[in-house]
C-alpha cells in the first residue's frame, strides 16, 4: 500500500530472501530466470505456472536493466495461513518511477501498450506491490500462490 | 552450431538458428538461454504485431526441420519435448498480454457508456435550456410586434422566422446527439420517429412492426435504439437496399428485434469488405453490455438479417451466464494473501 516506504524494508517480506541474485547483464537475466523456474518446480508449481514465473522474472529483470542498469532480484518460498507459493522481489537504486500509477498503465510502460512490462507482470501473479521514489530506486514485490488442486 | 541455417522460406528474423538449435542438440535438456531466447522472440513478435498463428507456424516448421536431422529422428521424444518447452516460452508473452486485451475491452465499454451519457446530457441542454430560451425570445418578439409601427413589422417578421429556424436546428442537433424522445416517450416512439425520418430522408421503403405495448426498462432502450441506428447506417452505406423491415417486440421475456434488408449482403460489397465491419462490432458491444445476443445472416445478393435479443431484467437467468462489468486488476494486495483460486 505504501508507495514511498524506504526500499530497505523490502526484504522483510517473509521468506523471500533465500536466493539473491545481482542483475547486471543479459547473462544475469538468464540466470535469474533459471533459478526462478527451478524454485517454482521445487515448490510444486505446474509447468504452465513455471513458464509464467520465468516470464515475470524476465520482465522484472528487463525493467531493472533498462531503467536502473543494475539491481537485485531475490526470491524464495512464500507462506500464508492456508497456502504457499513463490515470492520474488526486484529491487534497484535507479532513478525511481515518478508516477507509479502511470507505470502500471499499459501504454506508458516499456511494452508500448502491449500488456508486457510491469502491467504484464501484475497480471500473471496473485499479489503485486511496488514502492518507488524518484531518485531512491524501485522495489517490486510479487507473489504467486499454488492453486489448491495443484498443491 | 554453424551448420544450422534458417529455412529459406521463412523470414530469418523469426526462425532463428538459436530457436532451432535446442531441438536438434543432443544434450538432455533445453538450457535457460534458449528458453529465454524463445521468450524474447515471442515478446518481439508481440511488439511487432505479428499474428499468433504466424508464430505457431514458425515453431512448427522449426520442429519439422529439427525432426529431419538424423540424430533427432532417433530421439524424437526428446526433440518433441524440447519443442514443447520452447513453444510455451514463445507464447508466454501472449498469455501475459491477453489480460491487457480484456481490460482494454472493459475500459472501452465504460468509455462508450460515458460518451453516451455525455451525449444525452448535451442533447438535454440543447433541447431544454436553449430551446426554452429561444421560445422566450419568440414570445418577446411577438409582444414587440404589437407595439411596433406598421412599416417595421416585416423586418421583425424576418427575425422571428430566423428564430424559428434556430429552434428547429437546435432540436435537430439535439436529436442527432441523443433522441430526447427516447427518454420522454420510449423506444417505440423514438424508433417510429427515426424510421419516419429515414423513409423521408433516404427514400428507403421501411416497414416498422412494433408490438411493444409498454415502455422497456431504461437500460435496454438506448442500446436497442443505437443498434437499430447503427444497422441503418450500415444499410445506407453498404447494402444498396430498397426495402427494410424492422420488427420489435417481447417474446418470452426477451426483447427481440430484427432488421431485414433486401440489399446485396456482405460478400458482394464492391469495396471488397468481406465482413460486417465495425458497425456490427458496435452493435455487438451494445448488446453484450445488456447480456444480449446478435445473430447476423447474410447471403450474397439476398440481403442481410440482423437479429437482436436481450432478456428483460428481473427475469430468472436461465442461460446461467452472469455478466460482470470487467476484470479488476488485483494490485497492491499487501495484507493477508488471498487463498489461491481454484
Amino acid at each position: 500500500m505504501n508507495r514511498s516506504a524506504s526500499p530497505s524494508n523490502v526484504l522483510q517480506w517473509p521468506g523471500t530472501a533465500d536466493i539473491v541474485m545481482t542483475i547486471n547483464s543479459d547473462e544475469d537475466i538468464v540466470a535469474a530466470r533459471a533459478r526462478g523456474r527451478a524454485l517454482a518446480g521445487v515448490l510444486g508449481f505446474p509447468p504452465k505456472d513455471r513458464v509464467l514465473i520465468a516470464a515475470a522474472i524476465s520482465e522484472l529483470a528487463r525493467n531493472i536493466r533498462d531503467y536502473a542498469g543494475r539491481g537485485v532480484i531475490s526470491m524464495g518460498a512464500a507462506r500464508a495461513r492456508s497456502t504457499r507459493g513463490i515470492g520474488v522481489i526486484a529491487r534497484d537504486n535507479g532513478p525511481g518511477i515518478g508516477n507509479v500509477d502511470l507505470a502500471l498503465t499499459d501504454g506508458f510502460s516499456t511494452s508500448g501498450g502491449l500488456g508486457l512490462g510491469l502491467p504484464g507482470v501484475r497480471r500473471v501473479v496473485d499479489d503485486f506491490e511496488i514502492e518507488s521514489r524518484a531518485g531512491a530506486g524501485t522495489a517490486v514485490r510479487v507473489r504467486k500462490w499454488l492453486k489448491a488442486d495443484a498443491s | 552450431m554453424s551448420e544450422i541455417v534458417p529455412a529459406p522460406d521463412l523470414p530469418s528474423h523469426t526462425l532463428t538458428s538459436e530457436y532451432l538449435a535446442p531441438m536438434r542438440a543432443d544434450t538432455g535438456v533445453v538450457g535457460e538461454t534458449a528458453l529465454r531466447h524463445a521468450y524474447d522472440l515471442g515478446r518481439a513478435a508481440l511488439a511487432q504485431h505479428q499474428s499468433l498463428l504466424d508464430i505457431v507456424v514458425m515453431h512448427h516448421e522449426a520442429l519439422e526441420q529439427a525432426l529431419t536431422c538424423e540424430a533427432c529422428r532417433v530421439e524424437r521424444t526428446r526433440t518433441l519435448r524440447a519443442g514443447g518447452e520452447l513453444l510455451s516460452e514463445l507464447l508466454s508473452p501472449f498469455a501475459m498480454a491477453q489480460g491487457a486485451f480484456l481490460e482494454a475491452n472493459a475500459a472501452l465499454r465504460s468509455a462508450n457508456d460515458l460518451l453516451e451519457h455525455e451525449a444525452q446530457r448535451v442533447a438535454r441542454l440543447l433541447h431544454d435550456s436553449a430551446g426554452q430560451m429561444v421560445f422566450a425570445v419568440q414570445l418577446a418578439l411577438a409582444s414587440l410586434d404589437r407595439d411596433l409601427p406598421e412599416d417595421l413589422r416585416p423586418r421583425l417578421g424576418e427575425v422571428s422566422q430566423l428564430m424559428s429556424l434556430l429552434d428547429h436546428q437546435l432540436r435537430q442537433h439535439a436529436h442527432e446527439l441523443y433522441p430526447v424522445m427516447l427518454e420522454d416517450l420510449g423506444l417505440a416512439a423514438a424508433l417510429g420517429d427515426f424510421i419516419e425520418n429515414i423513409r423521408r430522408g433516404a427514400g428507403l421503403n421501411v416497414v416498422f412492426r412494433c408490438t411493444l405495448d409498454r415502455r422497456l426498462p431504461r437500460e435496454l432502450e438506448s442500446p436497442f435504439y443505437r443498434a437499430v441506428q447503427q444497422a441503418f447506417a450500415n444499410i445506407l452505406k453498404h447494402a444498396h437496399a430498397t426495402e427494410v423491415t424492422v420488427t420489435i417486440g417481447i417474446v418470452r421475456g426477451v426483447v427481440a428485434c430484427s432488421i431485414v434488408d433486401n440489399g446485396i449482403g456482405f460478400a458482394a460489397r464492391p469495396d471488397g469488405h468481406a465482413g460486417p465491419g465495425l458497425g456490427l462490432v458496435g452493435i455487438r458491444e451494445r448488446m453484450k453490455a445488456i447480456n444480449g445476443t446478435v445473430r447476423v445472416t447474410s447471403t450474397p445478393g439476398h440481403g442481410t438479417k440482423i437479429m437482436l435479443g436481450a432478456p428483460l431484467p428481473g427475469r430468472k437467468e436461465t442461460s446461467g451466464v452472469k455478466r460482470h462489468s470487467g476484470r479488476r486488476p488485483r494490485a497492491r494486495t499487501a495484507g493477508a494473501p488471498k487463498p489461491a483460486r481454484s
